[in-house]
């Protein structure tokens, strides 16, 4: 017989990684319903996934390849622009959902207990499955252009990893932070526009004028999507000034995990 | 042996109303910057509200409570803390047993998904595992027979088919203590009454439910004991029957002196439904229906596991006749009625009553009536064998179907157990009055009495 307690009385904040299992089935099934949703009545199905990137891919392989020359250090640009373009729609996929999602289940959250770190966690099961999937298609046309990987590959899951941290971090602080200010809510646009310009996506980082390069170190995104080139495409490795902003990027993500801990409780009552 | 399923002591819980102070991150900075300079703010702002206060009850398992009180009067806020929605301001809540919660019907349903899948959804957010929905999947999917269906997006279900997916569902939940907000009171009449058989079973697995609704109807059926909350307190913990003369008594003078009373004339949708009385024959006669075309009103309880009852009694047999006649034999309008149940007593140390409530084929409950105001023999409080028979005067009821639900009470004061619909029977017409010269003109008179009146007419002038 299973017994509880509810209390009025403040507990000491834990992240209740238990009970969080307990309820791991339903971060399964929000995932598989997201995915199902989203791409439900299409004819191309989750095909989707790949067509953002890939037009995405032609078109700035149009003006940085042919229109404005970018030294890409040896490596065909399409497969340059390409893989720092999984990585980042990855991260901004991730961010832009788990940051929404709590809004976007004020239903649910009104009507039944659930822990609410499984909308979040399950955002980053759905993006991570689009990831797969792109990814495969960059393993595809690496293939195609002769292009194979080097041993670097096997720190490829470290690169992933860090990159769904950077993504569900953010997330988690902008979920919670949107449930009491809804300015955060309209911040989210933002990040996406203007960030995939301030890391070199479709540039390289050593096009960054000297005197300013340093700033490109304070941008996590940045460490991991030029670790996640080198790992898959070789050439020269990241920094290690990167470090700096893993450790933030932990540092964020404990805190987040920590932050959406103590709104979860109030939750019920904001939305 | 008693467990206590649901120990609340002294819960509180209060909001502040209008618009949240520090809403939005200019006044939450705002709001910072002046408590720097000002120590106003260290108490409650005066626009609060306590929308419950020292609430404190126990439930003991198997126990089947309910919660009735105005709008706004805190049953839900009440609700929506035991199932850990929202936390409590103050006082502690202790729950043995794993918790279902059903606050909406169809919830998390997901419209662009199919039934089978909507299935997997709503059963892992009521906390099932996939392992658990898969066992009980077929069972779910016969329940609400919509094998056809099952695969079509629910966005396509009607609304019939919905309520069916979405009930059949939470009649599968694994749970020792149940939750239900209003959740009774929707869907068409089958679906109602499927939903009460449901209940029915619940009572007699022991589980232990807690009933929040505003249909009066549904409370006195299943719930023996209830909470009136006002103004989040407490206001009256009993009977049922006493509590619901109370709210009754003063919902209705309250709104007379608002000249609203039609506000108070609640769920009169549902009952607008011609065909219940097909659907209860159906469910209890459905072998019977296809053979004979009056059913005998009669149920038996041969399996003790079955039967229902606790450990203080067991129901064997209930039936209802024309006096003086047999079973098998159609009862008239003009007949005595008689209703007669068998049971078992299984203590030395009490009286245990027997009692019904009739209601009409829409659910209404036209009266109750029980061996309370008998005064028992003493050897009544020993074990064994029991029936307890009444008669309803012939002339009285009309020529209709009418259910009955059974109460029963202990030593004339507490009631334990409430069963809904447990057992319905029709009344005819006899073929003398269908073929009489006045009733040739006038069709079954409406009305859910249909009592033999003296007239006199005389000549003034």
């Amino acid at each position: 017989m299973t017994k509880k307690i509810i209390s009025s009385r403040k507990k000491a904040l834990d992240l209740d990684l238990r009970k969080l299992f307990s309820y791991r089935a339903l971060i399964y099934v929000f995932a598989s319903r997201d995915l199902k949703v989203q791409y439900s009545q299409t004819f191309l199905g989750i095909l989707w996934s790949m067509i953002q990137p890939l037009t995405g891919l032609l078109i700035f392989t149009f003006f940085f390849n042919y229109v404005v020359k970018v030294d890409t250090g040896g490596i065909p640009y399409p497969l340059f622009a390409f893989s720092g373009m999984i990585s980042w729609y990855f991260f901004s996929s991730l961010m832009a959902q788990s940051g929404t999602s709590l809004m976007q289940s004020q239903y649910l959250i009104r009507k039944i207990y659930f822990p609410k770190l499984i909308l979040p966690i399950s955002k980053s099961l759905t993006c991570f499955v689009e990831f797969g999937i792109s990814l495969l298609l960059l393993f595809v046309i690496m293939i195609i252009t002769g292009y194979y990987p080097t041993i670097n590959i096997l720190w490829l899951p470290f690169f992933i990893l860090f990159n769904l941290m950077t993504g569900l971090a953010i997330g988690l602080w902008l979920s919670a932070l949107t449930i009491r200010y809804r300015d955060f809510y309209h911040i989210i646009p933002y990040l996406l526009n203007f960030g995939i310009w301030l890391t070199p996506v479709f540039y390289p980082a050593t096009l960054i004028p000297h005197k300013i390069q340093f700033l490109i170190y304070f941008n996590p995104m940045a460490g991991i999507i030029s670790g996640f080139r080198w790992s898959l495409l070789g050439g020269a490795p990241p920094s290690v000034y990167y470090l700096f902003s893993f450790a933030f990027v932990i540092f964020i993500f404990i805190t987040g995990l920590y932050y959406f801990r103590k709104m979860e409780t109030k939750i019920a009552d904001l939305v | 042996m008693t467990e206590t399923a649901i120990k609340v002591q002294n819960i509180s819980k209060y909001y502040r109303l209008g618009k949240p102070q520090g809403d939005t991150f200019k006044e939450a900075v705002g709001l910072a910057f002046k408590s720097l300079f000002s120590k106003r703010n260290k108490n409650l702002p005066s626009k609060d509200l306590w929308a419950l206060k020292d609430i404190s009850f126990e439930m003991t398992k198997g126990e089947a409570l309910g919660i009735v009180g105005r709008n706004g009067a805190g049953k839900s806020t009440l609700l929506k803390i035991l199932a850990e929605i929202t936390d409590p301001t103050e006082g502690v809540i202790e729950i043995n047993g794993k918790v279902a919660a059903v606050l909406e019907i169809g919830m998390g349903f997901h419209p662009e998904l199919s039934g089978a899948e909507n299935i997997y959804l709503s059963g892992s957010i009521l906390g099932m595992t996939t392992d658990e929905i898969r066992n009980v999947y077929n069972e779910i999917v016969n329940f609400c027979g919509l094998e056809k269906f099952i695969d079509t997006p629910v966005k396509n279900y009607s609304s019939g088919m919905y309520m069916r997916l979405a009930f059949a569902v939470i009649a599968h939940v694994n749970a020792d203590i149940f939750l239900f907000d209003e959740v009774l009171s929707v869907g068409d009449a089958a679906f109602r009454f499927k939903c009460q058989k449901k209940i029915n079973e619940l009572v007699n697995e022991g589980k232990t439910i807690l009933l929040v609704s505003h249909n009066l109807n549904d409370v006195a059926n299943i719930c023996p004991k209830s909470l009136l909350i006002e103004n989040g307190r407490i206001k009256a913990y009993g009977q049922t029957f006493g509590i619901l003369n109370d709210y009754m008594e003063e919902s209705i003078s309250d709104s007379v002196s608002e000249k609203d009373y039609t506000a108070y004339a609640e769920d009169t949708k549902f009952y607008d439904e011609k065909d219940i009385a097909d659907k209860i024959w159906e469910r209890y006669y459905p072998e019977e229906t296809s053979m004979r075309k009056l059913p005998i009103p009669l149920i038996e309880w041969t399996s003790e596991k079955e039967a229902p009852g606790n450990n203080h009694f067991s129901i064997r047999k209930i039936q209802v006749k024309a006096l003086k006649k047999n079973l098998e034999e159609r009862i008239f309008i003009e007949d005595d009625i008689e209703i007669g149940i068998e049971f078992e007593k299984k203590t030395s140390n009490e009286f245990i009553d027997m009692g019904y409530g009739l209601l009409d084929k829409s659910g209404v409950l036209v009266f109750i009536s029980n061996s309370k105001e008998l005064l028992h023999p003493e050897n009544h409080k020993e074990k064994g064998v029991y029936i307890s028979k009444s008669v309803i005067p012939g002339n009285m009821l009309n020529s209709s179907v009418y259910s009955l639900s059974i109460f029963v009470a202990r030593d004339k004061t507490e009631n334990i157990m409430n069963l809904a619909f447990v057992l319905s029977f029709k009344i005819d017409f006899s073929d003398e009055e269908l073929n009489s010269e006045w009733r040739k003109y006038y069709p079954p008179d409406p009305g859910i009495l249909r009592p033999k009146l003296k007239w006199t007419v005389d000549r003034l002038g």
